[in-house]
Parts: C-alpha cells; structure tokens; sequence
C-alpha cells in the first residue's frame, strides 16, 4: 500500500472506495489483491472507521482489553499489505455519475475519474429528538464510545444511558471496566420479546447470543435498570441536571445526573447515495431507509457499489463480508479476474456472512427503534438542532398545507444547518408520517445537494476545470 | 464533565484554546483532548447562542464546531491536536 503524494489534481482508478471502516478496507483490499488499480479515500487522518477507530496507534487502554482488537488489525494489515492507495484526510464532497468523485485532500480539490465506485460509508446514530436533547451534557453511545476508545475520556459524575439497542448494553459493560457505573433507561416498549420470538429459533444459532446475553446479563447484575420506559425529557438550564421518565405501565420518576448518553440504533449514512440518485428502500421493521443493491452490493448504477452498514445495518462482521464481496466483484466486472476466480474467492466471506446474519431479524425487532411519537416532547423540543427548529413550528407548517420535507426548508431551513439534515431528516419524515398519515415512502426525504462536506472557497477555487480535467486526466 | 481513565497514551503535546493551554495525546482529536481538560468546547449556537456541546463525535452532527487556525466552522472531533495548534471556541453569529 502506498500512501499518496499528489502531483495531479484530476487522476484515473479502476475501483475508489469511499470510507476506510471495515466494509472499506476489506473491499480495498479485495480488489486491489484481484489485481484493480484502486484508492481508498478517507476522511480521518488513520484507516480503522468509527468502530475501528485509531487502531493502529490506540490513546486507551480500551483496546487492549476489546475483542475485535485481533480483528481490526488484521483487516489493517491486509490493507496495508496490499497496493492499494489509501488518501487519509480526503474528504469525498461529491460525486457524479460516470464516475466521478470530488474530493478535498492537503487543502486542495481533486477529481478522481473511477470506473467503480465503492460506498462504505458506514452509518451514523439515528436522531432521538426529546426534550432537553441539544443541552451541553447530552451525547450519543457512538460518542461517548469513541471518546473512550480512542481518547481514554469517560464522564464524570452520574451517568444516564438512555434509549435502546445492543450498543446501550456494550457500552454500560465497556464502562463497567473501567468503574464508570451508569444507569440504563430502556426505552423498550411493551410485547417487544413477543413479536421478535418467532426470530428466536435462528437467532439461537447466531454467534452473538451468548455473548450477548452475557454481557446484558452482567450489566443488569451491576447497573440500575429502568425498563418499559416510554418517554423522557431532559432536566436541566444551561446543562443536564437529570432526566424525568415516564412508563408505558403509568408510572414516573426522576433520576438526577450529570451526563444523558442517548442512543437509539444506527441508520445507514445516505448522503452519497442520494447525490447519485441510486434506489432506496423504506425498511419498516428498521424504520429505516436502505440502498437497494444485488448480492455483490451493486446499486441501481451497476457502476456503483454501496457495502456493508452505508446499505443497511449488518454489523461490523458481516460488513467485512460485503466489502469483500463488493471489492470482488467490482474487479471481476473490469476484467481483472474471471467469473470463476471471483466466485471461488467469495466462497469463504458469502459462507461467513451466512453465519453473522443469522437471526439479525431477531435483533432488528428487539431492538427496534422506539415510536417516535411517544418520545417526542413538547412543542418547544427542538427537532433541527442547527438551524433550532422546534417541533411546534414543523407541526404548524405541516398543519396549514406544507406538502413534503423539501418546502419545510424553504419556510423553516429545516435541514439547511451545517449538518445538511443529518440529525433531523429521519424525526421530520416521522412528524410529517404522524400529522398526514401518509406512508414514509411517499413523503420522503430532504433532496441532498453537493458539498456534503465543509469545504473552503480556497480548497474550492483549486478544484479542475472541465478543460483541465480532459487535458491532464492521469492514470493513478 | 469528563475525565481522563488511568492509562491512557502518555499526553506528550500542547496546543492552545482559547488561550489556554491543554495538553493530549499526539494524533487525539482536538474534541476529546478539550472536553478530557475542560469538559466543554464552549460553543453557541449560531442563532440563540444557546450552549452547544459535542454531541455525535464522528462527524455527522456539526456540534463541536470550532476556529482552528483562523479557520472557522471546523469540525473539533476530525482534527487531529497536534502541538502548537491553535483553537478558539466558535460564538453566536446572528445578533437581532
């Protein structure tokens, strides 16, 4: 692998893959062994993603104590060993059909001509609009997870971990290790473990359950748990002083702290997909928008490949599995191995992810996002945290004849802040779903235009012209 | 707010915020060596100026924005501290 030094502001590669997680990496990799010129672009200064994060070179003693340690090297390692080019610090701001990305890297704008794309993007932390969300002393479990992992950062004084989803359990247990004991508030509703039971069958032969019910187990023997918890608001002026819930059975309470870490599963990161247009699916039992892609992750543009949590949310193990698959197929698809090298070395990753995906379903229903309804506060809950727009002014837009989420920004700027919608675009699709009662299909998403990430005028005025583009193109 | 757990990488630089001097680990992000010194990042938002902390801390929520080297509206948990760095907090930017 070879680290980039740029001579060239418009370059030419057989395979890009967006993102270095661990769907990335493994498609890097895939292809570039399968003999395809291929560039990993990554915005953090180290490959690794979110979950993988500072691997290499770990600030925390977290690490040595992880699991997956042994794993995420490996998958470093590979990379590492192969020839394929990876840009750390590049920022994939755009890109456009017929396989072009624009890409800021060392302040300057690139353009990379690619003849496959691959997305591996990963996923970000589904929005939990409640009251009192945005005040300082609220994060999310990604984030809080990180600032351990990579930092050796954990809260001081009490903490609340408040919402749903197996990262809540890990977290609390991870925390556990290092004497942080946090309270747990699941927001779990009522008949959950009914109607994912008949999941239970395959999801006894999965390779997280006993691990999984392990780790809760331990975690309920040492934590206050609050179950069946259906809303909560958070208490506090300029920062969190504690947390009021209330029951799905009727019952109240109030807990003081001074951290609220908020987590309410992971949503596929769908920016670039919606750049490219590329088909997407409304997943209800995720309450969740998907890339619609075939067996190897090719999208709806044969071109484009959207691997492992980008497309929908698999996990880390099985995202390794379908970067995989996505990096061999893009590789056979430009001739550089045969129908049958790709399908033999696809056989041990398709056998794998068989095994990791075993009862997802189970998981998925179990831990199911709550109804957004019942958890969102009073009108002054803000919903964009950007641009501060409450729930109250979205619902009075909605109310007098605002047809769809792209005419709420144009009233409100919904969605326009520096995040461009990331944070509020799920909870709007909900409201609009809650006032109309027409279905999420139809009421859709914030129409998402390029720079999807910040970049300066300076950056901006390096970027090649059309002209310079088809005199300078260089194979990379 | 925060605080730092035992054994963490040794803290071998320094870079400024605020004025202030905080110290970190080389290669840290710059949201998690201020918010391990000083538990906050002190932001406000652009139109209230209500207080804003980071909140997502992998990119995607536009929270821990802050001025890095005169640069303005820089994402604190993508930039990697690093010595001599300069930081200053990010401030209300519409006054009615």
């Amino acid at each position: 692998m070879s680290d980039a030094g740029l001579d060239s502001s418009v370059l030419r590669c057989d395979v890009a893959v967006i993102g270095a997680g661990p769907a990335g990496m493994a498609s890097a990799t895939a292809a570039a062994k399968a003999g395809a010129h291929t560039v990993l672009f990554d915005e953090q200064t180290r490959p690794g993603g979110q979950i993988f994060k500072d691997v290499e070179r770990p600030s925390s003693p977290y690490f040595g104590r992880a699991g997956h340690h042994a794993k995420a090297k490996a998958l470093v390692d590979d990379l590492r060993s192969s020839k394929a080019t990876c840009l750390q610090g590049a920022s994939v701001w755009g890109v456009e059909r017929g396989g072009v990305l624009n890409v800021t890297h060392r302040s300057r704008s690139l353009k990379m001509l690619a003849k496959k794309i691959v997305i591996a993007t990963g996923a970000q932390e589904r929005p939990l609009p409640i009251e009192g969300w945005t005040k300082p002393g609220v994060l999310t479990a990604g984030g809080a997870q990180i600032l351990l992992k990579t930092a050796a950062v954990v809260p001081a004084g009490r903490v609340v971990l408040v919402g749903i989803g197996p990262l809540l359990w890990t977290l609390a247990s991870q925390y556990l290790a290092f004497d942080v004991t946090p309270t747990i508030v699941e927001l779990r509703p009522p008949k959950r473990l009914m109607r994912s039971a008949r999941y239970l069958a395959a999801f006894l032969a999965s390779p997280y359950l006993a691990p999984g019910v392990k780790l809760m187990f331990e975690v309920r023997r040492k934590c206050c748990v609050v179950s069946g918890v259906q809303h909560v608001r958070i208490i506090g002026d300029r920062c969190v002083r504690g947390i009021s819930y209330r029951s799905y059975d009727g019952s109240e309470g109030n807990i003081a702290c001074d951290t609220v870490i908020v987590h309410s599963g992971i949503n596929p990161n769908l920016q670039l997909q919606a750049l490219l247009d590329l088909e997407q699916t409304w997943n209800s039992a995720r309450h969740a928008w998907e890339s619609s892609v075939d067996d190897w992750g090719a999208s709806s543009d044969p071109d484009v490949y959207v691997a492992g949590d980008a497309a929908a949310i698999v996990g880390v193990d099985a995202s390794i599995e379908l970067g995989r698959l996505a990096g061999l197929d893009a590789a056979q698809k430009l001739g550089c191995i045969s129908l049958e090298e790709r399908d033999a070395r696809a056989g041990e990753p398709r056998r794998r992810l068989r095994r990791y995906k075993r009862g997802r379903d189970f998981l998925d229903t179990f831990f199911g996002p709550p109804d957004v309804s019942s958890l969102l506060g009073d009108e002054s809950t803000v919903v964009c945290r950007c641009e501060e727009v409450t729930l109250g002014e979205i619902t009075r837009h909605i109310r007098s004849g605002c047809p769809g989420p792209n005419q709420l920004k144009a009233f409100l700027r919904c969605g326009m802040g520096p995040c461009q919608g990331r944070f509020c675009s799920a909870t709007v699709n909900d409201v609009f779903h809650r006032i109309t009662g027409r279905s999420h299909e139809d009421i859709g998403s914030f129409r998402i235009r390029p720079p999807v990430k910040p970049i300066t005028l300076a950056e901006l005025s390096t970027h090649p012209t059309t002209k310079e583009e088809r005199s300078t193109a260089k194979e990379y | 707010m925060f605080r730092y757990i035992d054994g963490c990488r040794k803290h071998d630089i320094e870079f400024e915020f605020d004025g202030e001097k905080i110290s970190a680990a080389d290669g840290q992000s710059v949201a998690s060596a201020i918010l391990g010194r000083l538990g906050s990042i002190h932001r406000e938002s652009a139109y209230s100026g209500e207080p804003r902390e980071p909140y997502c801390l992998m990119g995607a929520c536009f929270e821990c924005l802050v001025t890095i080297e005169g640069c303005g509206t820089r994402r604190a948990c993508m930039v990697d501290a690093s010595q001599g760095l300069k930081v200053s907090s990010q401030k209300k930017l519409i006054n009615e």
